[in-house]
């Protein structure tokens, strides 16, 4: 991210009735980023989204899209924003085409952009049809129109994949993904899925009670991890016990649910992979042992009032 | 940049892709339809009615449908994106709340003018043949006083529409003040009083037609003026519009 941020959050909070929603969040979402925004039900993610695009306002701080504010330059810096809000609503006595019109005329978006992401979303066939005759994952494929239709620098979903089946939420991710690397729009995801956030995103942030308690990249074995760097790394044998008095102190190895785990580095790793079969033991299986994002989401906010 | 015309066309879009719009329309034109020939058979040999009582007679039943017309629709007009949930898609574009609310209430006066157009149109295509010719300015008058009336009805239900966010309780509120209007409910109640502040209550100004034959006022009582009553209905659709452009504009979309 070496561009300005698209999207800058500085010390929002809101504040509903004397309770505290959101407490002084800031992040930054850069071009071509997809950033996750993960949390348990009720945490805040859908009032901060929707302090993003001017539904809500902030009691405090100030949230810029591409350097203009929400709060005194609305309609400027909306205009950079396409979002997806949680289960597509759209006018269902209108057909397809007529919704994007709808939202194509507040944009002033052409007609012949219509017909681009009609293509694009693959509803060439049905869009002139009324949308109350659509399946729920056509109406997504509507939602992506009308959200990119204008060319946002910034795409906001809320809880995106609610009620898709495996086929919508694979397509959807894939597009997203596509979007951010081809056209640079940073997208910023909210979801308490923690397993699809793992997929899609590049950072995620996590927050709990209002709060920020972690951003951390997904993709560290992208910048710059380099294959000499000692790493956890999961043995699959049959005798373990054998294992362990075979290996004795190299790689500091020791006995898990998963296997054998070892710290060490690949020449390490072929070194005790070449001990073990040295004394008989039969080893399955080697991989690296990677910590899934509920792995790291349990160590961050602790297993307590997790929704 | 879009231009403002675009989110009107998106409001008539709204308004008039709807099979229930057409069924309104086919009401207003059927009623004068069916009561001018009923009338002239009745009336034949016997000559008590001309086309300007006839179109009255129309107007009264014609106004009553319009009136409820154009409140189901207020109503829904604010109101109905909320319950659809497309409120967060029609807010998050580069207009201003007012501009969007300005859309709508526009909008909303475009298809109760169609209505009494369409009204209008069809009493006199079939009145004048049957019976005769009108008064053409005091048939539009008729028309007029009662549009003031649902200037004042329209605002209140889209006010409603907008601070309540129920597509139902905006419906009717709006529809027991209208028929309160006209069963006179709010005349016994001030009409007693005799005092000077009841002319000062918008809801007694809805039945404007007293004026055309020179009489003195909706209210029993106290003798008004016609400016009077439209000075009274304009600051209460004033009032009325601050209500809704203020709730509207602050308030946060957590639907």
């Amino acid at each position: 991210m070496s561009s300005a941020p698209i999207v800058r959050l500085q010390n929002v909070s809101k504040r509903i009735g004397g309770r505290t929603i959101i407490d002084r969040i800031s992040l930054e979402v850069g071009s071509g980023e997809v950033f996750g925004f993960l949390g348990p039900n009720g945490s805040g993610k859908t009032t901060t989204i929707r302090m993003m695009v001017g539904l809500m306002g902030l009691s405090d701080g100030d949230i810029r899209i591409g350097g203009r504010s929400i709060q005194t330059e609305f309609s400027a810096a909306v205009a950079q924003v396409g979002a997806i809000v949680e289960n597509p609503e759209m006018y269902k006595f209108l057909s397809g085409y007529q919704n994007l019109l709808h939202f194509a005329r507040m944009s002033g978006v052409s007609r012949s952009r219509i017909d681009e992401v009609v293509g694009l979303v693959g509803l060439e066939g049905r869009i002139h049809d009324k949308v109350k005759r659509y399946s729920l994952g056509m109406r997504q494929r509507l939602g992506v129109a009308q959200a990119v239709m204008h060319r946002p620098k910034l795409l906001v979903l809320d809880e995106p994949t609610n009620g898709l089946d495996p086929a919508g939420i694979r397509e959807l991710r894939d597009y997203l993904r596509r979007l951010a690397r081809e056209e640079g729009t940073a997208v910023f995801v909210s979801s308490h899925l923690l397993s699809e956030m793992e997929l899609m995103c590049d950072r995620v942030a996590i927050l709990q009670k209002g709060q920020i308690i972690d951003i951390r990249s997904l993709r560290a074995d992208s910048d710059g991890g380099t294959a000499a760097q000692a790493a956890d790394v999961v043995f699959d044998v049959d005798r373990s016990a054998a294992a362990l008095d075979a290996l004795g102190d190299m790689g500091a190895a020791r006995k898990t649910d998963e296997g054998l785990v070892v710290h060490a580095d690949p020449n390490t790793v072929a070194a005790i992979n070449r001990r073990l079969v040295e004394a008989g033991i039969q080893v399955y299986g080697i991989r690296p042992k990677t910590k899934s994002l509920e792995d790291q989401f349990l160590e961050v906010t602790g297993s307590e009032s997790i929704g | 940049m879009a231009n403002f015309w675009g989110l009107i066309l998106n409001e008539n879009m709204k308004i008039y892709r709807r099979l229930r719009t057409w069924i309104m329309f086919a009401f207003v034109v059927i009623v004068p339809l069916a009561v001018s020939p009923m009338l002239y058979y009745a009336d034949r040999g016997v000559g008590v009615f001309d086309s300007w009582s006839v179109t009255v007679v129309e107007g009264e039943i014609l106004f009553l449908l319009i009136n409820i017309f154009a409140v189901v629709i207020a109503a829904d007009s604010v109101a109905g994106e909320f319950s659809r949930g497309t409120i967060k898609l029609l807010l998050i574009r580069p207009w201003s709340r007012s501009s969007i609310l300005l859309s709508k209430y526009a909008a909303l006066f475009l298809f109760a003018l169609a209505l009494m157009i369409a009204a209008f149109a069809v009493s006199m295509a079939i009145n004048l043949p049957l019976f005769g010719s009108i008064d053409g300015s005091k048939a539009l008058a008729y028309y007029g006083l009662h549009a003031i009336a649902l200037v004042f009805v329209v605002t209140f239900a889209f006010m409603l529409s907008a601070a309540l966010r129920s597509n139902g309780l905006a419906i009717g509120l709006s529809i027991f003040l209208l028929m309160a209007s006209i069963t006179r409910l709010f005349d016994a109640l001030f009409g007693l009083t005799d005092k000077a502040w009841v002319k000062y209550v918008g809801f007694m100004h809805l039945n404007l037609v007293n004026y055309l034959e020179g009489g003195a006022g909706p209210i029993p009582n106290q003798e008004t003026t016609l400016g009077f009553s439209v000075a009274v209905v304009a600051v209460y659709v004033v009032v009325f519009n601050l209500v809704t452009w203020t709730v509207f504009r602050k308030r946060d979309v957590a639907a």
